[in-house]
């Protein structure tokens, strides 16, 4: 007698792959925002804040969300599964955070930045500063423009509350240093209007 | 449970009321309001879902426009390195301080390809598809002129990199002042260090074609400064010295320019390659001027940078 073997059943694709295919194979890129968009299912949302936070920048959580789910959406077709998801998304995130970045810059050189922010956080952030509503806007323009060390040095003391010689001794820098990225992310965040940025501003040579 | 309120610290605190007092800021001018530590914790998918599908299709036009805008910048870019009016002073990017990555003419032909191809998504108006259009051609000579595909990107997108295309564009016209003028944008302020440091070095070259000699030095030498050991910048501050007729400048101008090319002779072989068949100061007034200081010039010290200042005179 010889026994038969059955096909083998077909490998079953990871948990992940399902959920990606599930959105990003859908259709148009209209069609794929919806669905990123319903629910966030790839989980943008806490990426996009991740990586803020990481970068130290204040920016719009929601402005950032809904223009990487645009990158995604506009791509999604071409993925494969190469890269991997989270290193996929993670790109696209990084251009979406690029984009905003160097519109902002555009609109503060072009003085039409106006408008109260819509994300509590950083409208938060202005009333722990007692900035100005209608300044705000312009003045975390001219942050995101600072240099890495001024905004983490930013988001680190004044924000966490860390002591300015504790945080410059984490992250190798003087106490002096310091206290200078501290002042002059204040200095940009209240900077008026009629002031011009590019005085101060410097070692702007980081890209978030 | 006391609520958990940010509070600065006694000298973060001293500090901001520093700069709160300095005139220009607007610190401190509204009553500040406790700020509960929770507020830290953003809720952002809530958020952007009340933002609403319509928000999100605004960001999905924008994304195409940034694609095509760039897809036209990189078009112009081939164009002004390859453009019988340009390429003659137009450094190739292989010198500039950050090295990316050069378009090369079958990229931009298959990113103007692809961003056509979903141009029905995008949104854009037809005089700027068909301008992409004339972009997938094999031959770069039939693409449309560089200033028109800069000037299309940077009303899709203001950047600055359009507004330097646009500035060698003109340049290449010899429309020098209006060049200058170009270039304002990404001088006033704003800018990366990068483009900043282009902006200064193409400034300083059309001042020095101005004849505004002082001018170009001041304007070099604050691309020097930007970047430092970057042979072009070097060479054209060098340069504006001479003219200037100002020894001090002019010896601090030559021994830095020395040190850059001797510091990296790959660097320095490349340069040579590019400026020996090019005519990079067509004007016989300026290249006479320099001939005639050169010829009073002898520097045992300064061999390689007068080797290359000698080949601007020819």
């Amino acid at each position: 007698m010889v026994e038969s073997l059955p096909s083998p059943e077909p490998e079953r694709p990871p948990q992940v792959e399902v959920i990606w295919r599930g959105v990003l194979d859908v259709g148009s890129p209209r069609e794929v925002l919806a669905k990123l968009i319903e629910g966030d299912p790839l989980k943008l949302g806490p990426r996009c804040q991740e990586r803020t936070l990481s970068q130290a920048l204040l920016l719009d959580s929601r402005r950032l969300y809904l223009r990487a789910s645009a990158h995604v959406a506009r791509h999604a077709a071409k993925y494969q599964g190469v890269p991997g998801l989270d290193i996929w998304l993670a790109e696209h995130i990084r251009k979406a955070l690029k984009e905003l970045v160097a519109e902002d810059a555009e609109a503060l050189r072009a003085r039409d930045l106006h408008g109260i922010p819509e994300d509590p956080w950083i409208q938060g952030v202005a009333d722990v500063l007692g900035v100005e509503p209608a300044l705000v806007t312009r003045g975390c323009a001219a942050f995101n423009q600072a240099a890495y060390d001024v905004r983490t040095a930013f988001f680190g003391i004044v924000i966490d509350g860390q002591k300015p010689t504790d945080w410059a001794a984490s992250n190798g820098l003087t106490e002096e240093r310091a206290r200078a990225c501290v002042k002059r992310a204040l200095w940009l965040l209240g900077l008026r209007d009629e002031l011009d940025l590019d005085d101060f501003l410097e070692d702007r040579a980081d890209e978030p | 449970m006391s609520r958990d309120v940010i509070t600065l610290q006694p000298e973060v605190e001293e500090i901001l009321r520093e700069v709160a007092k300095r005139p220009g800021s607007a610190l401190l001018r509204v009553p500040r309001k406790d700020v509960a530590r929770t507020v830290l914790e953003r809720d952002t998918v809530v958020h952007a879902r009340s933002a609403g599908l319509s928000a999100a299709e605004r960001h999905l036009v924008q994304v195409y426009r940034e694609e095509v805008a760039f897809a036209l910048r990189q078009a112009a870019y081939v164009r002004l390195t390859t453009g019988e009016s340009t390429h003659g002073f137009v450094a190739d990017r292989a010198f500039a301080p950050l090295r990316a990555a050069i378009p090369s003419v079958g990229t931009v032909r298959a990113f103007a390809s692809n961003v056509l191809a979903s141009s029905r998504e995008s949104g854009s108006d037809e005089d700027v598809m068909n301008l992409l259009e004339g972009c997938v051609s094999p031959n770069v000579g039939e693409w449309p002129a560089s200033g028109q595909l800069a000037g299309s990107a940077h009303r899709l997108v203001p950047a600055n990199s359009s507004r330097i295309y646009m500035s060698l564009d003109l340049r290449g016209a010899g429309q020098f002042r209006a060049a200058l003028l170009a270039l304002e944008g990404v001088l006033a302020g704003g800018s990366s260090k990068h483009h900043l440091a282009v902006a200064w070095t193409n400034a300083g070259d059309l001042l020095f074609n101005l004849g505004r000699y002082r001018e170009a030095w001041t304007a070099a030498d604050r691309a020097c400064t930007l970047e430092e050991g970057w042979l072009i910048a070097q060479g054209n501050r060098a340069l504006s010295a001479l003219l200037v007729g100002d020894s001090t400048l002019l010896t601090k101008g030559l021994d830095q320019f020395e040190r850059a090319l001797v510091a990296e002779p790959s660097a320095k072989a490349e340069f040579s390659a590019w400026y020996e068949h090019r005519d990079l100061l067509p004007n016989a007034t300026h290249r006479s001027a320099l001939s005639q200081a050169l010829s009073t010039l002898h520097s045992d010290r300064h061999s390689l940078a007068m080797e290359v200042l000698r080949a601007f005179a020819v």
